[in-house]
């Protein structure tokens, strides 16, 4: 049995009597988002640390060849693997979202979801070409994976661990590959610059939380529409909130999942509202990701290799 | 932050009453007749987005220290599997007599081109991007939304509206099935 997380009354209080005044604990406003740090590993490719206030998450990207699906002889094979483990936080516990008698505990389920929500975000949109990791169609194709290391959790591991897996993805660099008839040849890094994935899009989730001021009976009757939202949740602020709906937008403004299960009831104004901010927010978060990639790129440029393959030797005038 | 965890063993009994949904999608149900493995995650979504849908729907505090079981059971597969779902569970909520707060109806809107469409079958969701949309009584408030495929954002306003009029016309044909069985069962009483 994993723990469950009690909040105290005064404290519940406390946070909710504020939220309607417009302060939240960290002393941002409503729509804030925190700081997002992505950090690459500079001793490999495509493993990145992302945290966001004190929510951190890891993604590994790695690659092997495999034979493909047979029903699917042209594509690759593209695996997400999302575990969280009692690491991050005392009511997670091993292996319980897969379980079908856990399943009614609420951990059980936000594990569920997590999973579910990148894994439609970044797999069933096609951010990943999959046709391009196969090799020899039908007996040789790459199998890219993902693995997602839940490491300390303060709220919103969803856009987290999405803005995670983009990065490592974009930063990963699989090995040269030659294909002479069925013959593969693999290239070291060393021999050869190691190529990075085909990226179609980058898509980004955004969480929003949902309270309401003015009890329940007037959610589901009343007109004021004065429900309170919140973007990017702490972990008090989410055990607190009455209903959540995560976006997951890309650059072009293309929605590539949405969900609100259910929760409080929010009119649809005010989520096409959400949808326009998530899409600023999106394209923020995109330009931070490449601006991060492109830092790390001029890092690893090794200046001395460089010179030494330049078709030109530099002249003195 | 002083927070405190405490074993959820302990409660065997909470106050608060369960709400579980399970989903059943026998291979029948379907064209092709799959074995599907039995903690589907697709499913456990499914029940869990059901869950939330109907916990602020339902007059909880009624119903303290006691379990509500919904279990659906798909009979056959034609898309709107959600939308179904939940319809189905409304009125079955209303004839078992759980006080509700109003019906929850929702409904499949996709679009093809710059046409939005209402309501599609299992080959125009293979193929269309498509939201769900589920709406509490007559009120313009979206209780659930939920969107797969990729979807340009300036069209999603047109789907939203045309899905909330879906849903108040679902919401009265719904109606009026309830209120016919109701007069039918008060006949036969008296």
């Amino acid at each position: 049995m994993g723990l469950d997380y009690d909040i105290s009354t005064n404290e519940q209080e406390f946070v909710l009597e504020a939220l309607k005044q417009n302060v939240r604990l960290d002393g941002r406003k409503l729509l804030d988002m925190r700081d997002v740090k992505i950090s690459i590993l500079p001793s490999e490719y495509g493993h990145v640390e992302v945290s966001l206030g004190k929510t951190r998450v890891a993604c590994k990207v790695s690659a092997e060849i495999v034979k493909p699906y047979e029903d699917r002889p042209f594509e690759g094979i593209f695996q997400i693997n999302t575990e969280i483990s009692p690491m991050c936080s005392p009511f997670f516990e091993i292996g319980q979202g897969s379980s079908g008698s856990g399943s009614n505990s609420r951990q059980a389920n936000e594990e569920v979801l997590i999973s579910r929500m990148i894994e439609k975000a970044v797999r069933r949109s096609n951010a990943l070409d999959i046709e391009s990791l196969c090799i020899v169609a039908g007996s040789k194709c790459w199998a890219v994976r993902a693995d997602l290391h839940f490491l300390n959790y303060d709220g919103n591991f969803i856009d987290a661990s999405c803005i995670a897996v983009m990065t490592a993805l974009l930063h990963f660099r699989k090995p040269d590959i030659e294909v002479a008839g069925e013959e593969v040849v693999v290239y070291d890094t060393n021999q050869r610059e190691p190529v990075p994935l085909s990226i179609l899009h980058v898509p980004i989730c955004i969480t929003f939380n949902f309270y309401n001021p003015n009890g329940n009976e007037e959610n589901v009757k009343g007109e004021l529409n004065n429900e309170l939202i919140l973007a990017d949740a702490s972990l008090i602020e989410e055990r607190l909130s009455l209903g959540t709906m995560t976006i997951t937008l890309n650059k072009n403004q293309e929605i590539c999942q949405l969900l609100k299960s259910g929760g409080l009831n929010i009119d649809a104004s005010l989520i096409m509202n959400c949808c326009l901010y998530a899409s600023k927010l999106v394209s923020r978060l995109n330009d931070e990701i490449h601006e991060v990639l492109k830092e790390d790129s001029k890092k690893r440029r090794n200046v001395r290799e460089e010179k030494e393959l330049q078709v030109f030797n530099e002249r003195e005038s | 932050m002083d927070t405190t965890y405490a074993s959820s063993a302990v409660k065997a009994l909470p106050d608060a009453p369960v709400l579980s949904i399970l989903i059943n999608h026998p291979p029948f149900a379907s064209m092709e007749r799959k074995k599907r493995p039995r903690n589907d995650r697709r499913l456990a979504e499914l029940s869990i987005i059901l869950k939330r849908c109907f916990e602020k729907t339902i007059m909880l505090q009624n119903y303290a220290r006691s379990v509500i079981e919904v279990t659906v059971t798909i009979l056959s597969f034609d898309g709107g599997l959600l939308a179904t779902c939940c319809n189905s569970i409304t009125l079955a909520l209303i004839d078992a007599g759980i006080s509700l707060y109003d019906y929850v109806t929702a409904v499949t809107v996709g679009i093809y081109d710059q046409t939005a469409l209402l309501d599609l079958n299992s080959l125009e969701e293979a193929d269309l991007s498509f939201i769900t949309i589920g709406v509490v009584g007559d009120s313009d408030k979206l209780n659930l939304i939920l969107c797969e495929d990729r979807l340009p954002l300036d069209r999603v306003e047109r789907l939203i509206s045309l899905g909330i009029e879906g849903c108040h016309r679902l919401k009265q044909l719904m109606n009026e099935t309830v209120r016919e069985v109701g007069t039918d069962l008060l006949s036969k009483k008296q």
